[in-house]
């Protein structure tokens, strides 16, 4: 079995071909337009992108997480360990009510129950995904507690969510989304809502995590810093599009994707010695409500070869020359696709 | 122009039509009615409908059509001033309230509240023993009693619109407070407070219908669904139409004013789409897309 | 010397909670002067007081004591003829979908400052709104829509233009950035540049972004829990900050580049920031700094000028 079938037997998450279309009274957003990805286990895959890029949808909607009075239709496949959650062959239960998941959301306040104190929130997920009874799952919350850096745990179990700061409740969230032993962590920009002296904390936790469980983790976020720092692959996702893939150091260092390098020319370097060299990207992102003929960046790319861009569909394809598993979806700065 | 158009098409025309027509009638009733409503005939006491009266006659030969259509227009005439003087002195305290808030507004939403605690009948009725009966205590009553709501209305949205960052820039740029409640305050105001009021105007009419029927309101000989329903009571075996014909009226209007209230508020829950419609929805989808490929592999 | 355009003189801006004697200290002494024509930082994380001090510079926020002077008056003087502090001193909001109201078009938001204060005829303010337009570069068919069909830096480049419509000459912007897309963020960034060379300006921008800072700004001033850290220019002070919370603010700014933020040594601070209704004695910051000596929990540092250029409040920092 070569190297990518056996990953693929192995693959915590497997999305392929995933199209995600999600109808409102008066529109019809595409807000995932063909992405396969997959996650192997322990590792921790960022998924990039800025407003409309659909990266929150992407890992959400197959749970079954989107707000109500949306309606969804995904077509194509996501599996978790092997469990299809999509469509008709969809295993029955959840990845959620598995375990097998678990989601730290972006807000804590909204996320946990403002009624029910901390512990007793963390018991009862432990008591349903691991089935123990009362007496175990308030240990287990204990111990999570312990684990996500909390200090004085058996005291913070009894406190309620708007006692503890904003650091603390997102380690709390942790806890909860830990509670089912999942194998693979969903974090939706789980620092974004914090302080920049506590991000580097809840980061350095969720790696933390990974490396001493081998969880696997999707970071979905718009901060590029927050994925150097941690992540071992990144995803840049663009107008629903995998618009770039590889792992965090080749594409962070050498982009392909014109989209990739604006992206990453507007992030100013703090300890660069050059000033006032931001440029960011001209116009805005796409409407979703159509679909894109073409390449969706085009519009705004400066590379864009009228005519060429905007009518054929660039697919995702290996760089030459790097790693396996670098690809870009871009006519003109991959040159596999001139052969293709 | 079109605009226009496309708005009147998407409004509720189920529930508007009983109403547009109570206010064509009140409109129009000199015209439409075909006998002044005062005009007694001896000799046609208690008439059955017929040609000449089409929903015949009452105990002293007035004709009961025309008495209808004319106390459409007196409870529209009522109804509407009632609903005006309630909204001004409303919406001017509510707002004052709203707006200078601190100790001042505590002490004015408590007055609103202690007010709101008191059934709105009750206050009309005190005020009526007081002032006696007739048409322009009853009109004093009832805006007595109604006023309060609006108020609340008003100081919730004054107060909640307040403390937005774009009040806030209006002030930086060094608008006046009148300024600021004229040009960016009192239209949010209106909007909600005159959906409500055209909600709150079937229960107005009834009110009204009610304290008539008390003979506390409206006075004989002006015509009145609820007086006429009072003095239809005495011969109601023999001529059960006395009561039956104002009294569908009165339902009518007081119901279709409930239901425009209640598809106000229903219209702000979010509604999944319907089956059918999604299923169309997403087959239109499928075939934009399979165009597309085409499209795109065509080159 | 010339008079520098803000001068903040040991503000304190208290909030009065249920307790009698803990009121949120929102400020707690802050001194600081901004120069004409500078571009200046405030900088620090949530519950600094950073926001309080902008809105107290604006005159949203009464002053609990002390003093703010702009070119010279009395901030309570300036708030007695608001229209003319209108047309010298403006502001930029956080969030521009909440700053523009959602009722109005482009142009009746622009035309609206010069309306309040009576400028010129229809023409002239048609002109002037053409202008604007162009200033912070946007087409002018937006001009007739409404701040919903707009997308986020558009809104905010509206936003600044309403506060340029009256011409004024200091700028005071909270966080104007933070509600936009990284891509977007950049115009902005260079279109504040722009306009602050263009103009003249003052500007004032308060902001939790130090990379960001560095791009646009010459000064900075770093808060925490209600009072000055540290003040002094940028160039000297990202280089060799003269205060430890500063140092912590840049260690935990990522680098863009893997390999060098693996290497990097960083500096994680210990704990949450304390609650501002029950500051810690003596130095605020001791109880979450690595080089607090005993001393630093009974005594408060002073600002005091240190070897690298800027003026920090710090005991042990030389």
């Amino acid at each position: 079995m070569n190297a990518q079938a056996q990953m693929a037997s192995q693959a915590v998450l497997q999305i392929r071909d995933l199209k995600i279309d999600l109808y409102t009274e008066t529109v019809c957003v595409r807000a995932i337009d063909g992405v396969s990805l997959e996650v192997a286990p322990g590792e921790m895959v960022a998924i990039v992108g800025e407003s409309g890029s659909g990266k929150t949808v992407l890992t959400l909607a197959p749970l079954g997480l989107m707000p109500e009075g949306v309606s969804i239709d995904i077509i194509g496949s996501v599996k978790c360990r092997g469990n299809e959650l999509v469509g008709k062959a969809r295993s029955a239960g959840t990845a959620l009510t598995r375990g097998d998941v678990g989601v730290v959301f972006q807000d804590p306040i909204s996320a946990l129950n403002p009624m029910k104190r901390i512990g007793p929130q963390l018991c009862s997920q432990a008591m349903r995904k691991r089935g123990v009874n009362r007496a175990e799952g308030r240990q287990i919350a204990i111990d999570l507690l312990k684990r996500t850096g909390i200090p004085d745990p058996v005291d913070r179990y009894q406190r309620y969510p708007h006692e503890m700061s904003g650091g603390m409740l997102q380690r709390a969230m942790i806890a909860l989304a830990l509670a089912g032993k999942p194998r693979l962590l969903i974090a939706d920009e789980p620092t974004t809502a914090l302080d920049a002296t506590v991000r580097a904390q809840i980061l350095e936790l969720i790696k933390d995590i990974q490396r001493t469980e081998g969880i696997a983790v999707v970071l979905i976020t718009h901060d590029i810093g927050v994925v150097s720092s941690v992540a071992d692959r990144v995803v840049v996702l663009y107008a629903g599009r995998i618009a770039e893939i590889g792992s965090v150091e080749n594409v962070l260092t050498a982009p392909v994707h014109p989209y990739t390098k604006g992206l990453l020319a507007s992030v100013p370097e703090i300890r660069s010695d050059v000033r006032g060299t931001v440029s960011g990207i001209p116009g805005s992102p796409p409407d979703q409500s159509h679909l894109h003929r073409g390449c969706p960046f085009s519009p705004r790319c400066a590379l864009a070869i009228p005519d060429h861009c905007d009518r054929i569909r660039p697919v995702l394809l290996p760089i030459p020359g790097r790693s396996e598993g670098d690809q870009a979806a871009c006519h003109v700065t991959n040159p596999a696709m001139k052969d293709a | 122009m079109l605009n226009v158009l496309r708005w009147a098409g998407r409004l509720p025309w189920r529930i508007l039509a009983p109403i547009v027509l109570f206010i064509l009638v009140a409109l129009f009733a000199p015209l439409i009615a075909p006998y002044k409503p005062g005009v007694q005939d001896y000799s046609a006491l208690l008439l059955p409908p017929g040609p000449a009266h089409w929903f015949g006659t009452d105990y002293l030969g007035r004709d009961l059509f025309s008495r209808v259509v004319m106390g459409a227009r007196v409870s529209l005439v009522a109804m509407s001033t009632v609903l005006a003087s309630a909204l001004f002195i409303g919406v001017v305290v509510g707002s004052f309230a709203g707006y200078v808030g601190g100790r001042i507004e505590l002490v004015m939403i408590s007055f609103i509240d202690v007010v709101l605690c008191v059934p709105s009948l009750i206050i009309a009725l005190a005020f009526i023993g007081i002032f006696g009966a007739g048409y322009w205590t009853m009109v004093g009553a009832l805006t007595m009693a109604w006023w309060a709501n609006y108020a609340r209305m008003s100081r919730a949205v004054v107060a909640s619109e307040i403390g937005q960052p774009y009040i806030e820039a209006a002030r930086v740029m060094g608008a006046s407070h009148l300024w600021i409640y004229v040009k960016h305050l009192l239209p949010h105001v209106l909007s909600l407070v005159v959906v409500y009021a055209s909600a709150d105007a079937g229960a107005l009419v009834l009110a009204i219908a009610t304290l008539s029927f008390l003979s506390l309101g409206v006075q004989p000989p002006i015509p009145e669904w609820g007086q006429m329903l009072v003095d239809g009571m005495s011969y109601l075996e023999e001529s059960p139409r006395l009561v039956i014909v104002p009294g569908i009226a009165l339902t009518l209007v007081v119901i279709s004013f409930n239901l425009l209230g209640e598809h106000f508020a229903l219209k702000k829950v979010p509604k999944p789409l319907p089956r059918r419609r999604l299923t169309r929805l997403m087959e239109a989808r499928r075939t934009e897309e399979e165009m597309l490929s085409r499209q795109e592999t065509i080159g | 010397m010339s008079q520098p355009a803000i001068q903040v003189t040991d503000l304190k801006v208290y909030f009065p909670t249920g307790k009698r004697d803990r009121p949120v200290r929102a400020l707690d002494g802050v001194s600081l002067s901004v120069e004409e024509g500078s571009f200046h930082a405030v900088v620090g994380e949530s519950g600094c007081g950073k926001t309080t001090l902008a809105r107290a510079l604006i005159g949203l926020q009464p002053a609990t004591a002390g003093s703010i002077s702009i070119r010279g008056r009395n901030i309570s003087e300036w708030m007695r003829d608001r229209k003319r502090f209108a047309s010298e001193v403006q502001f930029v909001f956080q969030n521009p979908l909440g700053a523009l109201s959602r009722r109005q078009t482009v142009r009746q938001s622009l035309e609206e400052p010069l309306l309040i204060h009576r400028m010129g005829s229809a023409s002239e303010r048609g002109a002037r709104i053409a202008k604007l337009m162009e200033l912070v570069g946007l087409p002018s068919v937006m001009l007739d829509r409404l701040p919903r069909s707009l997308s986020g830096d558009q809104r905010q480049r509206v936003a600044i233009a309403r506060a340029l419509a009256l011409e004024p000459s200091i700028l005071i912007c909270d966080e104007p950035l933070s509600a936009l897309d990284v891509s977007i963020q950049a115009q902005i960034v260079n279109l504040f540049s722009e306009l602050q060379r263009d103009l003249g300006l003052t500007i004032v921008m308060i902001s939790h972004d130090l990379a960001v800072v560095r791009e646009m700004c010459t000064q900075a001033t770093v808060m925490y829990l209600g009072k000055v850290a540290e003040i002094g220019r940028i160039d000297l002070m990202f280089r060799a900050p003269g205060h430890p919370y500063t140092e912590a603010l840049l260690s935990a700014v990522p680098s863009l580049n893997p390999r060098e933020e693996k290497k990097r040594h960083r500096i994680v601070l210990k704990g949450d920031p304390p609650s501002p209704m029950a500051p810690p004695s003596g130095c605020r910051f001791h109880t979450r700094c690595i080089i607090a000596e005993p001393r630093c929990s009974t005594i408060e540092p002073p600002l005091e000028a240190k070897q690298t250029g800027t003026v920090a409040a710090c005991l042990v920092t030389s």
